[in-house]
């Protein structure tokens, strides 16, 4: 049994992924939905509601509802 | 059956029958997506993968679909929605070249073939533990009743049926998991018994170890965890847990990679979004999808959890869930279980048999036929394509029961998703986001991609890596997400490296790019 060079490099990989803690690795984890969160709550109103004349109420607002699906999946992953 | 029928009697043509006329309110897209995602094989497979490795396998629920259905619902869908496209390949086509959209066709054709014959498969074994009905009676039962209302109505009626098999899928689910929690007397007792359990694996492991057990690497990785908290509760696992699911996996092959690729590139699924009211249902749909997204681990991963708690020493995973349904539900509740298991098949299994007819019908027999078809021709076409597919899974499942047992359904299915999902996912980006990608450089990008992951996976096999002399490439089992990130990376580095040499001249492809064309696309056809 013998390693080829693709072995070593995955080996080097996973050395490097190994040295961060797994504390580190939820806050990445974190930072993709909080980032995600972000570009949501930016989009201009127009993108996120009816195409249609006049004002729309708030629950028409996608970012409302967007907006919550991510924070709960915050929870979720600060918690678990 | 019945609403299909109803639904079937209204159609008139190919666009009624593949995109329902684009008539979908925004509230059934949105539950059909979700009823769509969570098959039969989930059921099976995701509570037998919490069976063997924990929580973690929640991640695909969770991060591995809600942060991309988002950017989805905001970035990509409503541009191929006003692209007025039927296939993903159809884009493919446009954006790039007619060989890729071939490619990308023949890549879903195949993946959506073995799909409908694996889903098949898992009804039948569930009806098998449930009731001990045939395996060929339960996949011919199962395999007639999804192809007469997907045959009929088309995608209407697949949409339609998937809203009422949404609501029977969870409340049945979480009948189970009420149930369960019941026979333990709790969540603090459920809590209890999953870290004794725990403790009592550690302890075999410690003995396995001073014994000298012959198993040494899974042991040592095992017992290298002992002062971490219960792994069956944790969603992060580290690099070096013996699972499928350790943290750099889930974060860039799930969360960043396949997911992305799965909720924009999906044709099953963007077709009935694509098949929505208007641009901003169509969005909406895949909000709403998210929103109940959340709740879906809480009925299809728990009951794993409740399942080793309650029966640690079942040997397959892929029995946990049919064990804990026929030991501890009453026989009422058993049959709603069992609506819910057929709704969550049925639903998924009509949506991959209308795509697969939709990319027959317009990747292949409408593009290379010589003369346009007419859209009653196209509508004919699209049942007989449905006919021809279920037909089709009907053969696959039965030759899948001829294949060894204990490969596990999810590992099955996520493996040949894995094989081109990442090359998809590298050619759909670039070329959404990118106005100098080539034709060309698309072809040898998607190829390459997936040979990747093909001899990523082959020389991953126990046989051929000790033919060779090799040890196993990857550390961790079933390293299915680790294939689809090293794929993506390959397409994408061809991809860039031969459009920038190559130096693309076509200016006339840059209004398919998703920054020059916002509100420019209006149903290019």
């Amino acid at each position: 049994m013998y390693e080829t060079p693709l072995h070593h490099f995955g080996n080097f990989v996973r050395s490097l992924l190994q040295n961060i803690p797994l504390e580190a690795a939820r806050y990445l984890f974190l930072f993709v939905i909080v980032a995600v969160l972000i570009l949501v709550l930016r989009l201009p109103t127009s993108e996120t509601t009816p195409d249609r004349p006049g004002p729309s109420r708030w629950d028409e607002n996608l970012k409302v509802w967007a907006a919550l699906a991510l924070l709960i999946q915050l929870a979720v992953y600060w918690f678990i | 059956m019945v609403l299909g029928y109803l639904i079937g009697r209204r159609i008139k043509t190919g666009s009624d029958f593949f995109l329902a006329g684009r008539q979908l309110p925004w509230w059934a897209v949105g539950m059909s997506l979700v009823a769509t995602d969570i098959g039969g094989t989930d059921i099976i497979g995701v509570g037998g993968a919490a069976y063997k490795h924990g929580l973690a396998v929640a991640n695909f629920e969770w991060i591995g679909c809600i942060p991309a259905m988002i950017i989805g619902a905001f970035f990509f869908v409503p541009f191929l929605y006003r692209t007025g496209i039927y296939t993903i390949p159809e884009y493919l086509e446009r954006r790039y070249n007619l060989s890729v959209r071939t490619i990308m066709a023949t890549c879903w054709l195949v993946f959506m073939a073995c799909n409908i014959g694996i889903m098949l498969l898992a009804s039948a074994k569930m009806m098998q533990s449930l009731f001990g009905w045939e395996m060929w009676f339960s996949i011919l039962l199962m395999a007639t009743l999804v192809g007469f209302y997907t045959s009929f109505g088309g995608l209407a009626a697949v949409v339609y049926t998937d809203v009422l098999q949404c609501v029977i899928l969870i409340g049945g689910c979480l009948l189970l998991v009420v149930f369960g929690l019941w026979q333990l007397g709790g969540i603090g007792e459920f809590r209890t018994k999953l870290q004794n359990r725990f403790q009592a694996e550690q302890m075999e492991d410690v003995t396995a170890n001073a014994l000298g057990s012959e198993s040494s690497e899974v042991n040592r990785q095992s017992t290298s965890s002992n002062k971490k908290p219960d792994p069956h509760l944790e969603l992060i696992l580290p690099v070096d847990t013996p699972t499928p699911f350790p943290w750099p996996g889930i974060l860039m092959g799930l969360a960043l990679i396949l997911s992305p690729a799965y909720w924009i590139g999906n044709q099953a699924i963007i077709q009935r979004s694509l098949g929505s009211k208007s641009e901003f249902e169509a969005k909406a749909s895949y909000v709403w999808g998210a929103l109940l997204k959340n709740v879906i681990p809480i009925v299809i991963a728990v009951p794993g959890l409740i399942a080793i708690a309650l029966f640690p020493d079942i040997q397959d995973g892929d029995q946990a869930i049919p064990t804990l349904v026929t030991r501890i539900l009453p026989s009422g509740v058993r049959g709603i279980f069992f609506a819910a298991f057929l709704a969550a098949m049925m639903s998924s299994v009509d949506s991959y048999l209308n795509s697969a007819a939709t990319i027959v019908s317009y990747d292949f027999i409408q593009r290379f036929s010589r003369a346009p078809l007419s859209e009653s021709r196209i509508l004919n076409l699209g049942r007989i394509t449905t006919i021809a597919g279920v037909t089709w899974g009907v053969g696959f499942a039965f030759l899948l029961t001829l294949l060894k047992e204990g490969s596990g359904i999810y590992a099955i299915f996520q493996t040949l998703m894995a094989f081109f999902q990442g090359p998809a996912l590298a050619i759909l980006l670039t070329g959404m986001l990118w106005r100098k990608a080539h034709g060309r450089a698309a072809v040898v990008a998607l190829v390459l991609g997936i040979i990747t992951s093909i001899s990523l996976y082959a020389l991953n096999q126990p046989a051929i890596y000790s033919s060779l002399g090799w040890k196993p490439l990857f550390q961790i089992q079933e390293p299915f997400l680790y294939f689809s990130i090293w794929s993506f990376l390959v397409s994408l580095t061809t991809l860039v490296a031969l459009s920038v040499t190559l130096k693309s001249a076509d200016t006339s492809k840059s209004e398919l790019v998703i920054w020059n064309t916002a509100r420019k696309v209006n149903h290019i056809q």
